[in-house]
């Protein structure tokens, strides 16, 4: 277990410390979901279907079809799958700062009322 | 994962230099736990209120919930914690050290610190005549012939232990009290480290270390350039330095 945790902290190298210490949409867990704008969601779609054809072509970018009708329909993908997307095509993940709509990550809605 | 009730808006990057990051790294280093699905925060009360409005600072609108009279928050505070500094996992077995980002600035050690005492530290009464902050840390490399001598979570004084045991503890103080010391030492207030004994409890051995602050003008000092900010130790805090209204006894001569 120990291992494990020693191993999950050391994991990321995107967490070095850097000054103004900023954090990036790419740097939450790369499990979790991600909504982008419907216009560059589809823009990337598109471009994907250009570059490298259609159905199992998309795992030469690690995208399974159910994450390119996703995209085309501007629901939310893993980040991780963005990020691979964004790197086929050499994008800069800091470009798509402004275009993300939201970020997930728990099935769960917190909510309570302080005082407790 | 990812239920759309889940999900909220947020602009990135999220700047983490500032205030409130420092008062997070220290409640998470101490009553809090930085679990990757679920970090959560084990106070309710006016600290769970102050953590929650920190939070709220730097991801506004974050889902949040209390559940099992702990404050637990959307993941993505942990990935946060992370960047800041403080690991996942558990703390004691981990024995994390002060993350370098607390250093950067001034009113950073002294927001963390206060945070600290305000999470593992006990105010001053008339009968402690102290301040005292508490960590534990797991220990490691003791030998079998004196772990399996100890009784589960009956705790041994450090003074009761043989030498050789006494050695092998002294070179493990937890990193973050270690840290503390210095820190407290930096703003000019003094104070010592010392080992209470090691007990053991779950499947570790661990050792119970304390900073404690004696003398009214150094508990002063602290209580000037720190300070606790939880209402029920502040009242504590002035009332053994004879405080009302702001105006100590020490300051009057």
């Amino acid at each position: 277990m120990l291992k494990q945790e020693l191993s999950l902290n050391n994991l990321d190298s995107l967490y070095s410390i850097s000054y103004p210490l900023m954090f990036h949409w790419y740097q939450h867990s790369d499990k979790a979901l991600i909504q982008i704008s419907l216009k560059e969601s589809q823009l990337l779609a598109k471009a994907l279907k250009e570059r490298i054809g259609f159905n199992t072509e998309f795992k030469t970018c690690g995208l399974g079809t159910g994450s390119y009708y996703s995209l085309l329909k501007g629901k939310p993908v893993r980040i991780s799958t963005l990020k691979k997307i964004l790197q086929f095509f050499s994008f800069d993940f800091n470009d798509y700062n402004k275009d993300i709509l939201s970020i997930g990550g728990s099935k769960f809605l917190f909510k309570a009322v302080f005082p407790y | 994962m990812g239920g759309v009730n889940s999900f909220l808006r947020l602009f990135f990057p999220i700047n983490l230099d500032r205030v409130e990051s420092t008062i997070l790294i220290g409640a998470f280093l101490s009553d809090g736990n930085n679990q990757k699905q679920h970090p959560f925060y084990a106070n309710t009360d006016f600290l769970g209120e102050k953590i929650l409005k920190n939070v709220q600072a730097l991801i506004p609108g974050i889902p949040w919930e209390i559940r099992n009279g702990k404050l637990r928050f959307h993941p993505i505070l942990s990935r946060l914690l992370l960047k800041l500094g403080v690991p996942f996992g558990d703390k004691i077995l981990l024995n994390p050290k002060i993350p370098q980002f607390i250093y950067a600035r001034e009113k950073y050690k002294k927001a963390y610190l206060t945070q600290i005492f305000d999470d593992e530290g006990h105010a001053p009464t008339k009968a402690s005549r102290k301040i005292v902050l508490g960590r534990n840390v797991a220990l490691r490399g003791l030998p079998k012939e004196f772990t399996s001598t100890l009784v589960y979570t009956k705790r041994v004084t450090f003074n009761s232990l043989p030498e050789y045991i006494k050695t092998i503890v002294s070179r493990q103080p937890p990193n973050l009290l270690n840290g503390e010391y210095e820190l407290l030492k930096e703003f000019g207030i003094k104070s010592s480290l010392r080992c209470r004994g090691v007990t053991l409890y779950l499947d570790r051995v661990s050792a119970d270390w304390v900073v404690e602050l004696a003398g009214k003008e150094n508990i002063n000092k602290f209580n000037k350039e720190i300070g606790f900010s939880h209402p029920d130790k502040v009242r504590r805090i002035n009332e053994y330095l004879g405080i009302e209204n702001g105006n100590s006894i020490l300051c009057q001569g």
